[in-house]
C-alpha cells in the first residue's frame, strides 16, 4: 500500500514539474527531501543549550523548548542508517543458532568483532549483529534455514532486530554493550575460562625461586599469626612504638587481599572446587588498541557485570557473592598491582615501566588504599540510562598507616622481635 | 494520527510471560506524539550520523514499564510482544510481498539516481561543461545509491493490522505481567500522581532515586525532585538515617528529596492514595 503511495507522489512530482515549470525548483526539493538528507555527511549532534527553571508560560520559553525539540527531532529524522551500495555487507541472521553470518566480510569492524570460520564467512553474535547494523555498518536479513540463495530472504529493520532479543536480560547487556563499544572498547562476551591458563604458567616457573622465599615468608607468618591470649602481651618486651603498633594491627583479623600473581593462583587452587557463582561476569572489556588480535585477546582490562535494577528479581550482589566474584576474575594482572609491592615488575609492562618520577610512600599508600585490587564493574541499567559501577577489593589491614614501616624496618625489627621472644620463652620455661 | 494508538514494542524474546519485557518504540513520528503528551522516555540507539558518542542516541526511545502502562490503561498505546511476531510474519510472507518490497527498493533507487542526476548537472552546468552523464560518473552513481536500514518494520506493522493485538484481553494480559515483573510495583501511582500533576519523569537512579521529576520538557527544564521507591503508607518504615543521607544527597544535587507513602495498593488506587513528602537538607551555611 505504501508502494502506491510512493509511486503516487512520484507521478504527481514529474507531472508538476512537466506543467508548471515555475514551481519547479521548490517541488522538487521538497519531494526530494528525504534523499537529500541521504547525501548529507556532517555530524549533526543538538547542542546542548542552557536550561531553565520551570515553565512560567511565557511565549519567549514556548519559542525556545520549540526550537530544541526541532532540533532533536531535525537530528533524529536526517540521521539515515545505511550506507551506500559500493560498501554494501550483507548479514543473515539465522534464528535457530541466534548468530548472523556476513558471507562477504569487509570493513575495519572486523578487527575486533565476529570470528571468522574455515570457509572464510565471519560469524557475528546477535549483539554484534544489532550494533552493527544500528550503525549502519552492515545490512540485516532473515536467513530462511529451507532456502540455498539469499534471494528471496527478507530484509530487516531494527524494530524486527529488537524484537528478535530473547529475554529483556539480552536486550539490556546489548544496551551496555552498545555505550561501551560507541566508546571505542573492545567488548567481548565473557566466557568461563581455565583457570590461569599457559599465558600466565610460564612466567611462574622461572620464579620458582621466589616462590621458595614465599613459602618461607609464609613459615613466619606462622609464627606471626596473633595468638589472642592476654599472657602474649606479658611476654612481649616492647622497645618502639612502631612494635606496639605492629602487634595491635595483629589483633585485629583482617581479609589480606591478593597482590601478586602468586597469591592469585594460590587462591585460585583453593577454590577450585567451591563451584561457579550463579552470578557471572557478561563482558570482557579492553580498552581501545591497535595491537588487538581476536584470536589471542589475552587478558580484558575490565569485567562487566549488566544487572538490571528494575526487575522483580533484581538484588545487588551480596558479600559472599561479591568474594566469589571476584575469585572468578581474569582480568590482567600486572594494573593490579603496584610495584613497590609485587617487588618484580611483569614483563609485560613494557612502556609503562619508565614510570616519572617517584612518590613519597606515604602518598603511594593512599593511592593503593584508594586505588584497590581486584576490582570489576558493575552496569545498571536504570530503563535506558547506564549506571558504572566499579567495585575494589581493598586492603586496609595490611597497610600500616600509623606507624611508617619505610623509616624504620619493621621486618627486620619483627624477625628480630621474634627471636627474641622466643629465647624468652625458653628461658621462661 | 493523533487519535490512533501508538504501538509500544515489548522485547522480551518468544512467549515469555514470567519477564515483563522492555517497552520501546522505533517511529519517530510516535516518538515526537509522546514527546507531546509528556512522555520524554530515553533513547537508546546508536545515532547512525554520530556513531562514535553517548550524548545524543536515536532510535529506539526505551521507555519505564510505568510509562508504558501508563499509556496503555489511558488508551494511548498498546503492546505488541514477543519475537515471535516478527518470525511468523516473516514466514507468512508471500512471494507477491517480497516482490513489492523489491519494487519498492527499486523506486527508492530510481528516486536517488534522478536526484543525483539532477544535482550532478547542476553542477556541470555551473561549472560550465557539457551535462553528458559519462560512463564513469554513472558507475560511480550506481554504487553511490543508499541502503537504508529502517527504523521501524513493515513486517510487524502487517502483523499487526492482521492479528488485531490491540485487544482488550490481550492488552490486559501483558499489562499484568509487566506490572508483576515490576521491582516495587507501588510506583506505579506514584508514577501516576506525579503524571497527573504535570510533572515529565525519567528514571533516577543517576540522583539516587527511582524517578526524577521535571516541571516541564527535560530538553528545557532542570529537575526540581528525585523521587525514592514507593513505600507502603502503612507499614514500611522510615529511617532517620535514610532521611538525612538523603536529604544531604538531594541538596547536592540541586532537587528536594521527595518520599512518597502509597495508602492502599489495590487496583481501584487513585492518585489521593498517594501522600509525598519533600526533605530539605537545612544545614546551608
Amino acid at each position: 500500500m505504501s508502494v502506491g503511495v510512493i509511486e503516487v507522489v512520484e507521478d504527481s512530482a514529474v507531472r508538476s514539474a512537466l506543467v508548471d515549470s515555475d514551481a519547479e525548483g521548490d517541488e522538487l526539493s521538497q519531494d526530494w527531501s528525504h534523499i537529500a538528507k541521504l547525501s548529507k555527511s556532517q555530524v549533526v549532534v543538538p547542542k546542548r543549550g542552557e536550561k531553565d527553571y520551570g515553565p512560567d508560560g511565557t511565549d519567549a520559553q514556548e519559542l525556545l523548548l520549540y526550537k530544541a525539540r526541532k532540533a532533536m527531532f531535525d537530528s533524529l529524522s536526517d540521521a539515515a542508517r545505511g550506507t551506500v551500495i559500493k560498501n554494501l555487507t550483507h548479514a543473515f541472521y539465522v534464528p535457530e543458532l541466534h548468530s548472523a553470518f556476513v558471507p562477504k566480510p569487509k570493513g575495519s569492524f572486523m578487527h575486533t568483532i565476529g570470528k571468522v570460520d574455515r570457509k572464510g564467512v565471519c560469524w557475528l553474535t546477535f549483539h554484534e549483529l544489532v550494533y552493527l547494523a544500528e550503525r549502519g555498518t552492515i545490512t540485516p536479513y532473515f536467513k530462511h534455514s529451507e532456502r540455498q540463495d539469499h534471494d528471496l530472504d527478507p530484509s530487516l529493520s531494527i524494530e524486527d532486530l529488537y524484537m528478535l532479543f530473547k529475554s529483556p536480560q539480552e536486550a539490556d547487556e546489548f544496551a551496555v554493550y552498545a555505550h561501551l563499544k560507541r566508546l571505542g572498547f573492545i567488548v567481548m562476551n565473557s566466557q568461563p575460562r581455565q583457570e590461569m591458563t599457559h599465558r600466565e604458567v610460564p612466567k611462574a616457573i622461572p620464579s620458582l625461586f621466589q616462590s621458595f622465599r614465599s613459602l618461607a615468608r609464609r613459615q613466619f607468618d606462622i609464627f606471626r599469626t596473633p595468638t589472642y591470649h592476654p599472657l602474649q602481651f606479658h611476654l612481649m618486651r616492647y622497645t618502639s612504638s612502631g612494635q606496639i603498633y605492629d602487634a595491635l594491627s595483629k589483633l585485629i583479623p583482617h581479609y589480606v587481599a591478593p597482590k601478586t600473581i602468586q597469591d592469585l593462583q594460590g587462591e585460585k587452587l583453593l577454590t577450585l572446587k567451591e563451584g561457579d557463582s550463579s552470578r557471572s561476569f557478561t563482558f570482557d572489556v579492553w580498552k581501545p588498541q591497535g595491537s588487538f588480535k581476536k584470536k589471542a585477546p589475552g587478558w580484558p582490562d575490565f569485567q562487566v557485570l549488566v544487572v538490571n535494577k528494575n526487575t522483580k528479581d533484581y538484588k545487588f550482589p551480596t558479600y559472599s557473592e561479591m568474594k566469589l566474584l571476584f575469585k572468578n576474575l581474569n582480568t590482567k594482572v600486572d594494573s593490579l598491582v603496584p610495584e613497590s609491592l609485587s617487588g618484580k615488575t611483569p614483563p609485560e609492562k613494557g612502556k609503562a615501566q619508565r614510570q616519572s618520577k617517584p612518590v613519597a610512600p606515604h602518598v603511594e599508600q593512599q593511592r593503593r588504599l584508594k586505588k584497590g585490587y581486584r576490582s570489576f564493574i558493575l552496569a545498571l541499567m536504570d530503563d535506558g540510562l547506564i549506571s558504572f559501577v566499579r567495585l575494589t577489593e581493598s586492603d586496609f589491614g595490611s597497610e600500616k598507616v600509623w606507624f611508617d614501616p619505610k623509616r624504620s624496618p619493621i621486618i627486620k625489627s619483627n624477625s628480630r622481635n621474634k627471636r627474641k621472644t622466643s629465647s624468652d620463652r625458653s628461658a621462661g620455661k | 494520527m493523533s487519535g490512533a494508538k501508538i504501538p509500544i514494542n515489548l522485547i522480551r524474546g518468544s512467549d515469555n510471560e514470567r519477564c515483563g519485557g522492555i517497552a520501546m518504540v522505533f517511529n519517530i513520528d510516535h516518538i515526537r506524539e509522546l514527546r507531546n503528551l509528556g512522555f520524554a522516555g530515553i533513547l537508546a540507539g546508536t545515532l547512525p550520523s554520530a556513531a562514535q558518542q553517548n550524548a545524543f542516541l536515536s532510535v529506539p526511545l526505551r521507555l519505564m514499564a510505568e510509562e508504558a502502562l501508563w499509556l496503555v490503561e489511558n488508551g494511548r498505546a498498546f503492546f505488541i510482544a514477543g519475537s515471535e511476531v516478527v518470525i511468523a510474519a516473516i514466514q507468512t510472507l508471500s512471494l507477491q510481498e517480497m516482490k513489492l518490497a523489491e519494487r519498492k527498493l527499486d523506486n527508492f533507487f530510481a528516486e536517488q539516481r534522478a536526484f543525483k542526476q539532477v544535482r550532478h548537472q547542476e553542477k556541470l552546468q555551473q561549472l560550465g561543461l557539457s551535462s553528458e552523464m559519462s560512463r564513469t560518473s554513472e558507475s560511480l552513481l550506481e554504487s553511490s545509491l543508499f541502503v537504508e536500514t529502517p527504523n521501524s518494520s513493515d513486517l510487524i506493522a502487517r502483523r499487526v493490522k492482521a492479528n488485531q493485538f490491540d485487544c482488550p484481553e490481550i492488552q490486559r494480559a501483558l499489562c499484568g505481567q509487566l506490572r508483576r515483573n515490576c521491582k516495587n510495583p507501588g510506583d506505579y501511582y506514584v508514577y501516576k500522581a506525579l503524571k497527573c500533576d504535570g510533572y515529565y519523569l525519567s528514571p533516577g537512579a543517576r540522583f539516587g532515586g527511582r524517578f526524577i521529576a521535571y516541571p516541564g520538557d527535560p530538553l528545557r527544564y532542570h529537575s526540581h525532585m528525585t523521587v525514592q521507591p514507593a513505600l507502603n503508607y502503612q507499614n514500611d518504615p522510615l529511617d532517620l538515617l535514610q532521611v538525612v543521607s538523603g536529604g544531604r544527597l538531594g541538596t547536592g544535587v540541586k532537587k528536594l528529596w521527595v518520599v512518597a507513602g502509597v495508602r492502599a495498593q489495590v487496583e481501584a488506587a487513585t492518585e489521593e492514595a498517594v501522600s509525598f513528602f519533600s526533605i530539605e537538607w537545612a544545614g546551608f551555611g
